[in-house]
């Protein structure tokens, strides 16, 4: 029963075209992920406008102190947990979305699964930026006193260091389902800065405490943007710590991708 | 089964005979006991408009995913046009509405269509997508807000994005009334005329009998028949005839009967399945039946009965059997 249709047009080798490479989707997935990001509205009121207001109250309560580079530290505190919270949520609401099966529509547009984490944490590192910019900006605003190199280097820092935290929000948004998984974000967030001493510093807290917050990324993010700000020793342990949370998470981040994520059928 | 008399290929890379454009041999998936594909054996040629048929669980998705890559078989072996489904996923050679394929609900269609097409291998301007699938009003909506049916024209639409060879349409008109069927599928004509390969998954017989060249009947992740349009509707559009006033043993004997037994759910009742019911209504109301029968029915039975009907009469079918179908379930 062969269907005759044999038109010049059907035996064009379409298969010599060359396809993307991986980096380029990549690249693509990640921009129009921050895109849609960046676009939504609540998002990014939540993101910018909670750490602005929280910068501009503690410093205003406590900026003076130690001939003002208090200030200079709660704008460093505020804008890494700015960042901690557009990192979580970020890294959540991307998850949430392949869970529900979007994945599935971009593997069948070309996009392979570790490409896809590769874009995801790209997009959640571009979306972080705004929160940075917003309280270091309203900082040098208001008195915080830093030589234009100090400042970038302290963001760029921030920037930097905040990596483990998109993986945590990646790694929540995979193992936890829909509102299970936006709380556990949540949460994650607030214990992450009350125990990397954020909101408070850290000495204020027992030593339990204490002793916790020197094992958890925030604490060592923090204490590398003051190093960046204000001089002094290169906290090593801090980059140590912030490593092995990377290398852990990353790891954690790829097995479960391979099984997890909505590959299967919802 | 259609490879004899294929012309010489046109200059081609991949070898003397131009490859299928899609090829499952001895394909098995099975998902903890269940096995949604059962040794399955299908090829389909460049240019063929085809429709899968079957019930829920005949493995037509299965089939499906395996295409493009999202299942791996447990054995056998999948190509599209000579690829491996992966690799013809990621060089645009496939295109797939996945069914009920998840969206993104916050943003507009426009949004994620640009999202989807930017990640193509090389894909077909966006406008000619947006127009062949008629998406086009719909391209400021959040896709939240969109009905079944147009949420399916949304699906279609990222299926053409990649200007894929090989298009498949897993249960596209899901969803849609009636009137929007039947446009989906003037605008599936148009798509199909330049000459790309269409398989489409349905329930309906008629959109199967109407819209494919050829019709691929599965069931229990095998093929049970294979054929043009009229050959399916032949084997599976019988008829059902029940009535009062007679008994089974006698309705047997009449001519066009394949087979009578009491009604199910009301004894009383004889129910015959019939390859001609026009003979057996003309032998039943001229012959020594005709006085005493009364209350006769004449329907079409439901798709998954004819399904059954072709699992049951398998034995004359060549390349299927089914002695061993039973017992997976």
């Amino acid at each position: 029963m062969s269907t005759s249709t044999l038109p010049t047009s059907t035996t064009t080798v379409t298969s010599a075209l060359p396809a993307p490479s991986a980096a380029s989707r990549i690249l693509r997935y990640a921009v129009h992920t921050t895109r849609m990001t960046v676009t939504n509205v609540p998002f990014m009121v939540f993101t910018i406008a909670l750490p602005v207001g929280m910068y501009l109250l503690f410093s205003m309560m406590f900026g003076d102190l130690d001939d003002g580079r208090a200030r200079g530290m709660v704008m460093v505190n505020m804008a890494a947990y700015g960042g901690l919270g557009a990192a979580v949520t970020a890294g959540t609401q991307i998850q949430e979305d392949q869970r529900n099966g979007f994945l599935r529509q971009l593997i069948v547009a070309g996009l392979s699964p570790r490409s896809f984490l590769a874009g995801s944490v790209m997009a959640a590192s571009a979306v972080i930026v705004p929160a940075l910019l917003a309280v270091g900006l309203v900082g040098l605003a208001t008195g915080v006193e830093a030589t234009p190199v100090a400042f970038v280097a302290t963001l760029a820092v921030l920037w930097l260091g905040l990596l483990p935290t998109i993986l945590v929000g990646l790694v929540l948004g995979m193992v936890l389902k829909g509102g299970a998984a936006m709380a556990g974000g949540v949460v994650t967030m607030m214990a992450m800065a009350i125990f990397g001493g954020l909101w408070m510093p850290l000495e204020m807290f027992p030593m339990w405490m204490q002793n916790l917050g020197h094992a958890i990324p925030t604490y060592w993010i923090s204490g590398l943007g003051g190093w960046a700000l204000y001089g002094g020793d290169l906290p090593v342990t801090g980059l140590l710590v912030i490593g092995a949370w990377s290398v852990a998470l990353g790891v954690l981040c790829s097995v479960s991708m391979s099984r997890a994520v909505g590959l299967t059928r919802r | 089964m259609n490879t004899a008399t294929v012309p010489t290929p046109t200059p081609s890379t991949a070898g003397a005979r131009p490859a299928a454009a899609l090829s499952l041999r001895g394909v098995t998936k099975t998902y903890g006991q269940l096995r949604a594909l059962d040794e399955l054996d299908l090829e389909i040629g460049n240019g063929e408009i085809v429709a899968l048929l079957g019930p829920n669980g005949a493995g037509k998705s299965t089939a499906m995913e395996m295409m493009v890559g999202l299942a791996v078989p447990n054995s056998g072996e999948v190509t599209v046009l000579g690829a491996d489904p992966v690799t013809a996923t990621r060089t645009g050679l496939i295109g797939t509405m996945l069914q009920a394929g998840a969206l993104l609900p916050d943003q507009s269609v426009r949004s994620m269509l640009r999202m989807l097409h930017a990640l193509q291998a090389h894909p077909m301007p966006l406008d000619a997508a947006v127009e062949q699938a008629d998406v086009a009003d719909l391209l400021k909506r959040r896709i939240g807000t969109l009905s079944g049916g147009q949420a399916q024209r949304v699906r279609f639409a990222i299926a053409l994005l990649g200007d894929p060879r090989v298009l498949l349409l897993d249960e596209p008109t899901v969803g849609m009334d009636i009137g929007t069927r039947r446009a989906f599928w003037d605008q599936m004509r148009t798509v199909a005329a330049t000459g790309r390969t269409v398989v489409f998954a349905t329930h309906h017989l008629d959109e199967a009998e109407r819209e494919a060249g050829r019709v691929i009947v599965m069931d229990r992740g095998r093929v049970v028949a294979d054929g043009t349009g009229p050959e399916i509707s032949a084997i599976v559009g019988g008829r059902v005839i029940t009535l009062r006033g007679a008994e089974p043993g006698q309705v047997a004997q009449l001519p066009g009967v394949e087979s009578a037994a009491a009604d199910e759910t009301e004894p009383a009742r004889v129910r015959a399945l019939c390859s001609d019911s026009d003979a057996v209504l003309a032998a039943l109301f001229t012959g020594p039946l005709a006085g005493s029968v009364h209350e006769v029915l004449v329907s079409a039975p439901g798709l998954e009965e004819a399904f059954l009907r072709i699992t049951d009469h398998s034995d004359t079918d060549t390349d299927t059997d089914t002695d061993t179908d039973g017992a997976d379930r």
